[in-house]
């Protein structure tokens, strides 16, 4: 290892007439490791021995000049490689991708040869393929194309333009706007490529699990999505709207489904409008208005259900937002959708099975960011929390205040809406959220209700003060059904409550009702 | 000087002193060689057991400081490159020979 990491050391610091002298010496020993090596650290080194050399060789010079130094040695690289390719596709066709990925990402300029000479290459090689296999090989290595150029963004030297000379900014400003012109060109025919490879897989899901092609088109559209300022407004909503079709075929191979879900969830974190415009609403019209009556039909339709409904809350959950406000309005956006829902779904009878997938997703999400925390600007300190506006919503569904004490919403017959298991739900969102670590004295909405002229239902739950009389909440000696389930809901709040300094005097209250509570329920047994 | 130099705190100060006179001055093409063979020698820099005295450098502190003197001078670059892939081969054949010496050991047929 100290070996690549003198070369590539060397390359780095050497000028360009001292890289130029050794270039080809170089490439003829690193290349059959690449193309021929087990050891994939080795690989990698060389690999990195190349991206050093090419960045080396890049200067200032005329474009159309074939003997500067990075452009012999690029195409050098270049054509070795295609011959390789063509002798023997299948062994050679990855290697030579990795080499052009780590040559494209040196510089704006090596990006440019290297996507004028291999797209057309690859396209090609895609055309002449019908086999599913093939094609995804093709794709796998052309996938290094896009990879490198989603990178170079990531390579600024605007950053650090101010400190090269003069000759030296002009040519790296010029290089990149052609890079971009340049990719441009390709546009119209790698959509084409891979919209296609998507297409044919929806219309022959079975496809998906023979090759890797759907993974490799799935991971191109995503590069491509990535590109900045590269594709149209509606090229992009057509890629997402493949992404969420993709996502939600359960007759397509699993991995397929999550990179597509993985896509969205970038998308998302691009874009938060994407999620709420798009993406949630895509999927949401998906769901039934309600379960069948027949158990067969119910049967297939939960397993729908829970595939739509797993697959927001991956795609939520794995969007990772620069900022907590956008954390929160995902979140919410998410949480809101699928309250709205339960309500629809409330409407009609026998829908358990349903509300309880959709109020499962709450608790789902908190499982999969257990250690996800956003982090707020300083102006903009959310008064509940990151979860306080649907979990309370939630609450407003389930709880009813009735009379003397709170209970579990009904129906106009008198019959509860929510079971057990429902409260059970609500309850588990509840705590995650108060035990999540986003969630602090300041924050947390059950300590900093809303101000509201009716007395909040959570709250309440604690009330020692009577409603329309007497306390009766925490006695549970008279109690109906639905009081109990209630009471249920207050200890998963309790349950949520951290320990910390500040929530003492909430501890203490709550500790003097349910001693009250349970010194009256120990006299009743005696 | 440096021919049989093998304490680590000597050689520390050694190839800073190969870089510093590297990138200051200019030499002949022999004085490059001279000066290469004497520093290039120590590489890859390895020692026996960790120094107890954390006053005395560690290998990869010398190793950074070596690696600094083969990159101080265009000088050095043809011959830092050759050397370097006579050695990319080399170890690369006694990598193999000592994985497949094991093999043979461990009776894996696989190897």
């Amino acid at each position: 290892m100290a070996v690549f990491k003198t070369l590539e050391s060397g390359a780095k610091a050497y000028s360009v007439t001292a890289n130029s002298e050794s270039a080809s010496k170089i490439w003829d020993s690193l290349k059959f490791e690449i193309w021929n090596g087990d050891n994939d650290i080795f690989i990698q080194s060389s690999l990195n021995v190349l991206t050093a050399l090419a960045a080396s060789l890049d200067e200032p010079c005329d474009i159309l000049n074939k003997e500067a130094s990075l452009h012999k040695f690029v195409i050098t690289c270049l054509g070795e490689c295609k011959t390789r390719i063509l002798d023997k596709e299948k062994t050679y066709l990855s290697s030579c991708g990795r080499i052009f990925h780590a040559i494209a990402t040196a510089s704006y300029h090596a990006f440019c040869l290297v996507s004028k000479f291999a797209i057309p290459v690859f396209d090609t090689l895609w055309q002449s393929h019908n086999d599913g296999i093939e094609k995804a090989r093709v794709l796998e290595a052309l996938n290094y194309i896009l990879e490198a150029r989603v990178q170079i963004e990531e390579f600024r030297p605007f950053e650090n333009l101010a400190q090269l000379g003069e000759d030296n900014q002009r040519w790296t400003k010029s290089n990149r706007d052609r890079m971009i012109v340049t990719f441009k060109g390709f546009r119209g025919r790698l959509l084409e490529i891979y919209e296609n490879d998507v297409r044919d897989l929806l219309t022959h899901p079975g496809l998906s699990n023979e090759s890797e092609n759907g993974l490799f088109a799935i991971t191109g559209l995503g590069s491509l999505l990535a590109v900045p300022n590269y594709l149209e407004e509606s090229e992009r909503s057509m890629i997402i709207r493949l992404f969420i079709e993709v996502s939600l075929d359960q007759r397509l191979n699993v991995a397929v489904c999550a990179a597509s879900s993985d896509n969205l969830a970038h998308v998302t974190t691009q874009s938060q409008q994407a999620l709420r415009k798009v993406i949630l609403p895509s999927i949401m019209e998906r769901l039934p208005q309600k379960l069948s009556s027949d158990s067969q039909l119910q049967q297939s339709e939960i397993v729908s259900i829970s595939a739509y409904i797993t697959s927001i809350v991956r795609i939520v959950a794995k969007a990772s937002p620069l900022s907590g406000d956008d954390r929160k309005l995902n979140f919410a956006s998410m949480q809101q959708s699928l309250v709205d829902k339960i309500g629809e779904v409330l409407q009609f009878k026998d829908q358990a099975k349903y509300y309880h997938l959709l109020l499962a997703a709450g608790p789902l999400w908190f499982e999969w960011t257990e250690d996800a925390r956003g982090d707020y600007s300083d102006s903009e300190v959310p008064t509940q929390g990151d979860f306080g506006g649907p979990i309370v919503e939630l609450f407003r569904k389930v709880v009813q205040v009735k009379g003397e004490y709170i209970g579990i919403a009904c129906d106009q017959a008198g019959v509860m809406k929510f079971d057990q298991q429902s409260i059970q739900l609500v309850g588990q969102y509840a705590m995650y959220a108060l035990r999540h670590t986003s969630t602090n004295s300041s924050n947390s909405f059950l300590l900093n209700p809303e101000p509201v002229t009716v007395q909040s239902p959570i709250w309440t739950l604690f009330s020692s003060q009577g409603l329309d009389g007497p306390t009766t909440q925490p006695d549970l000696r008279f109690a109906s059904s639905d009081k109990w389930l209630a009471n249920v809901l207050s200890m998963y709040l309790l349950a949520g409550v951290k320990k910390a300094v500040g929530y003492f005097l909430m501890i203490q209250l709550t500790f003097t009702n349910f001693t009250r509570t349970s010194n009256s329920f120990e006299r009743s047994l005696m | 000087m440096a021919v049989l130099e093998k304490n680590p705190s000597c050689l520390r100060e050694l190839f800073k002193i190969y870089e510093n006179i590297s990138k200051e001055w200019e030499f002949s093409a022999d004085d490059y060689k001279m000066i290469f063979e004497s520093y290039s020698r120590y590489f890859p820099v390895s020692m026996r057991e960790a120094p107890p005295d954390p006053s005395i450098p560690s290998t990869s502190e010398l190793a950074d400081l070596l690696l600094k003197c083969f990159i101080s001078n265009d000088g050095y670059s043809a011959m830092t490159f050759n050397a370097m892939i006579e050695r990319l081969d080399v170890d690369s054949a006694n990598t193999k020979v000592d994985t497949t010496t094991l093999c043979s050991l461990a009776r894996i047929e696989e190897c």
